[in-house]
């Protein structure tokens, strides 16, 4: 039930009340709904009698089943949009959907938009999957409130019993839906359908919620559909998907990242000095010339918000179409007016209906639910589903044949190495980087065991947390009791382990800090194969050039002592040979003072600071 | 701000959004005009779409040659002050085999100059989508059609395998011959489009409006005589009625009705205690339970 404590917002979104009506099949809701739709005096005379039988009764599933199959077979097919009456002078637009599994797709249309759900349960044969899957469906499409009719009361004999038989298991399995009502009902008879406590009043609960759901705070999102030409000036015009926009803002497009003031606003047609309301459809003319085409995106200005943007992004699809899903395929992606070439790289599981319970799969078959990774040809802008139906919604089209074949409702981007894109990157990083003072960055230590790597990295990260910059030592022993445990000393695991190490540091400098790698990576390829990993500014190889005589001298832990004992030694200086850098950005004497090599590594870094 | 007002704000911003999508995902757009309120509102929302530029897109009349004369007269003069690009077609052949309501039966008739007209301008003009004003609560199989409505070659609808419809979403590729239609009124009321016109004080047909017109009664209804092709049946005599139309199109196949609304606010009046629906008032209607789900399937808007 609504919270009456919640208030109504200044502004609401702009749209209209609606309804998806659901359930299994033959469980009564054509017949509901159209009890619902007399009583309320929804429905025209004329109307009426066209749904008469023969006999002269009305058959309330004639007046939504409007098509000429659906009358022979007796079922619903697709989808009937319908107003209701609600008191007050109040109106929702029902849509009543098909219960048949074969008809899931047109039933998932009519749960896309839909504020509220009506689920019909027949009271005699009680719950059944495709009651769990309509949940299911309505769940993911976003729909707010749920009024469950458990229906056909009249056809039992101890209804008492029985209805709260049947609420308790649907109150079991429908556990994770938010905002249910029950009532029990009568669609032949007439029970309960409006009156107190009724199913109507139940509606008109459920969609009062919807009200105080204000999506004109949140962030700005206006796909741009067409540009509108008028001699030499220019507007972009588009319907507010979220947030809400003004003459004189400053708004961002995405994906050129390009800035500019709203110069003119036009709403409904006109300008407007008005805040336009998420909903509203708009047309912006800017300050400045730039390139703006159908599909790029308006958005907020303000760096803060890091917008969704990835190659990859994981989501939960409703497949629609009888050709299941092929992860070989190359499909069309549309969200809004934006198109782009995607692929299913995996699903991670299916959901079970009847166990509630996820199954990993391969692929996805007609009417199933599932959750899947999907890739695009460039970044895309995709906002999870429970921010915005409009830039979180997305269809899979086949190529060919043209037909969508799947409904798909983001989660969030996913970042893989290669689609880490420069936009999203940098702006992150720059933020981070902008509480530590300097740019971040590695300094990667490599040389014989004893060289003096560690005391170095040591004093060189006191000094930075004298001067209030965050930084963090990667050090070769360390790592190898934690990340690298599993992992020994021959040359295919110290490789693994330097590749370990360097994917580490550069989580590390994304997250703005000044890395110190102390590690001995004595092969060249290694290093190597670390430094790729970095832009050229942001790595510096630093050679701790201590002669091995030296280093065996120190021998502050006794490796080498014990590798003198030890036949086929793996320790490096010892059984196995130490190759030098041969162009380091920094080359240390390690016989020298470790206050002086401080400096020089401090220098390096405070060097960053303007950049 | 009237209680009506978020209403008409929520469907005139959806349909700007249909008409804008119409404009940016497809290649030749065309806005089909029937001269009626439905299409008076159809072009103020297309103008409002695309303002301050002008609507970038041609305007589709099908003429059947029986509409109204008052109709034609509105036409005229919507198309001069809106400046727009006004294409009128009328079926060559139901003109050459002088089809007309009087001599052929009703389906016949739609079916060649309405149905059979509109097929023969969308090919001619190479429209792959086209937009128009048709309501869902208008008829039973109307409140079944998408909003983006597909069609196949030979411009057939298949409405028990509808292509998808998700949000804001619209699936625009079209293969083999496939066009599209694109209903932006879907989501409105006969009440919203008056509430509406009295909002944005749109002008429309006066044939809307009560007045005194000769008529003769058919299957019980006023039905005008608007011009002296008129054929009368044995019987008939005219008389002079007062009457109004709900509905406008061929006017031996438009029923009046009894009224004395003068005005929009009389006809927002009238309609919020109305019984009846308006396609009452059309005569084509009346044949077969499914008739215009046959002729949409056929091509019929």
């Amino acid at each position: 039930m609504p919270d009456e404590n919640v208030s109504t917002p200044a502004v609401s979104e702009l749209g209209l009340a609606r309804i998806v009506v659901c359930g299994a099949v033959d469980d009564g809701k054509s017949t509901l709904i159209g009890r619902l739709l007399a009583e309320t005096g929804s429905i025209h005379t004329d109307e009426a009698r066209a749904a008469e039988l023969p006999d002269g009764t009305l058959d309330y599933s004639r007046l939504t089943d409007g098509l000429e199959s659906e009358r022979e077979q007796g079922i619903t097919i697709d989808v009937a949009y319908r107003y209701v009456r609600l008191p007050e002078g109040r109106r929702a637009l029902l849509a009543d959907s098909p219960g048949h599994e074969q008809y899931t797709r047109n039933m998932a249309v009519a749960a896309s938009l839909a504020d509220v759900a009506l689920l019909v349960v027949d009271a005699v044969r009680g719950i059944r999957r495709q009651t769990l899957r309509h949940a299911a469906v309505c769940r993911l499409m976003g729909v707010q409130s749920y009024v469950v009719a458990i229906n056909k009361i009249d056809a039992v004999d101890d209804p008492d019993t029985r209805i709260a038989e049947v609420r308790s298991e649907l109150e079991r399995r429908l556990s994770d839906l938010p905002h249910v009502a029950y009532v029990a009902v009568s669609g032949l008879r007439g029970d309960n359908v409006t009156g107190p406590d009724s199913l109507l009043s139940s509606l008109v609960a459920g969609t009062a919620l919807r009200t105080n759901t204000d999506k004109s705070r949140a962030p700005l999102r206006i796909p741009v559909q067409t540009v509108l030409r008028d001699n030499e000036r220019r507007w972009y015009a588009g319907r507010i998907a979220s947030g809400s926009i003004c003459a004189g803002d400053t708004v961002s497009i995405w994906p050129s990242g390009a800035t500019a003031v709203v110069r003119d606003l036009v709403l409904a047609g006109e300008s407007s000095t008005a805040t336009a309301q998420s909903g509203a459809s708009v047309a912006l003319e800017l300050d400045r010339e730039t390139d703006i085409g159908r599909g790029d995106i308006f958005v907020t200005s303000s760096g803060d918000e890091e917008l969704p943007v990835s190659r990859a992004h994981l989501a939960d699809v409703v497949w629609l179409d009888d050709e299941p899903l092929n992860p070989a395929a190359s499909y069309v992606l549309r969200v809004g007016p934006l198109e782009v070439p995607a692929r299913v790289d995996q699903v991670r599981f299916a959901l079970d209906l009847d166990a509630g319970e996820e199954i990993p799969t391969q692929s996805l078959r007609a009417n199933d639910i599932g959750r899947v990774e999907i890739t695009t040809d460039r970044p895309l802008l995709l906002d999870s589903y429970a921010f915005s139906r409009h830039t979180g919604g997305f269809i899979l089209c086949d190529r060919l044949s043209g037909r969508t074949l799947a409904a798909g409702m983001a989660v969030h981007p996913l970042q893989r190495e290669s689609d880490v894109t420069r936009h999203a990157f940098t702006v992150t990083r720059k933020a981070r980087e902008s509480l530590n003072g300097v740019r971040a960055g590695v300094l990667w230590l490599t040389g014989l065991p004893g060289s003096g790597k560690s005391t170095i990295a040591d004093e060189v990260e006191k000094s930075l947390f004298e001067r209030g910059i965050r930084s963090y030592v990667l050090d070769g022993d360390t790592v190898r009791q934690t990340l690298s445990e599993d992992l020994g000393f021959s040359p295919e695991d110290r490789r693994e382990n330097v590749r370990r190490v360097a994917r580490t540091a550069q989580l590390m400098m994304d997250a703005g800090l000044i890395v110190i790698v102390s590690l001995v990576s004595p092969f060249r390829a290694d290093r190597a194969a670390a430094r790729e990993l970095f832009a050229h500014a942001d790595f510096a190889e630093v050679f701790v050039d201590t002669p091995l005589e030296v280093c065996q001298e120190r021998d502050p832990k006794g490796l080498y002592a014990r590798a003198a004992t030890t036949a086929d030694s793996q320790m490096t200086g010892a059984g196995q040979a130490y190759e030098p850098p041969l162009s380091p950005e920094v080359n240390l004497d390690g016989t020298a003072p470790v206050t002086r090599n401080t400096e020089l590594l401090v220098a390096w870094i405070m060097e960053r600071r303007a950049r | 701000m009237s209680p009506h007002d978020a209403d008409l704000d929520a469907l005139e911003a959806e349909a700007m959004w249909v008409i804008r999508e119409a404009a940016g995902a497809f290649r030749t757009p065309v806005i089909l005009y029937s001269i009626g309120k439905d299409s008076t509102v159809l072009l103020h929302l297309a103008a409002k779409a695309f303002a301050p530029a002008r609507i970038p897109m041609p305007v589709l009349h099908i003429d059947t040659t029986w509409k109204f004369r008052e109709m034609i007269r509105f036409r005229d003069e919507t198309a001069r002050r809106l400046d727009l690009d006004l294409r009128v077609h009328t079926n060559p052949d139901g003109l050459g085999n002088a089809i007309t309501p009087f001599t052929h039966g009703t389906d016949e008739y739609t079916r060649i100059m309405k149905t059979v007209a509109l097929r023969q301008a969308l090919d001619t003009g190479e429209f792959d989508v086209a937009l128009g004003g048709a309501r869902r609560d208008e008829e039973r199989s109307r409140a079944k059609e998408r909003m983006f409505s597909l069609r196949g070659a030979g411009h057939t609808w298949e409405p028990s395998a509808q292509r998808p419809e998700f949000w804001t979403t619209v699936n625009s590729a079209l293969v083999g011959g496939q066009t599209m239609r694109a209903f932006p009124l879907s989501n409105w009321t006969e009440l919203d489009v008056w509430r509406y016109i009295q909002r944005e004080k749109l002008d429309v047909v006066p044939l809307y409006f009560t007045q005194a017109l000769p008529t003769v009664l058919r299957q019980g209804k006023p039905v005008a005589i608007d011009d002296d092709r008129f054929i009368f049946e044995p019987d008939e005599q005219p008389v002079v009625r007062r009457v109004r139309f709900r509905t406008l199109g061929c006017y031996p196949l438009s029923a009046g009705e009894e009224s004395e609304a003068t005005s929009v606010d009389d006809i927002i009046a009238e309609l919020e205690v109305a019984t009846t629906s308006e396609r009452a008032g059309r005569l084509i209607d009346g044949v077969g339970a499914s008739s215009m789900e046959r002729k949409k399937t056929e091509g019929y808007f």
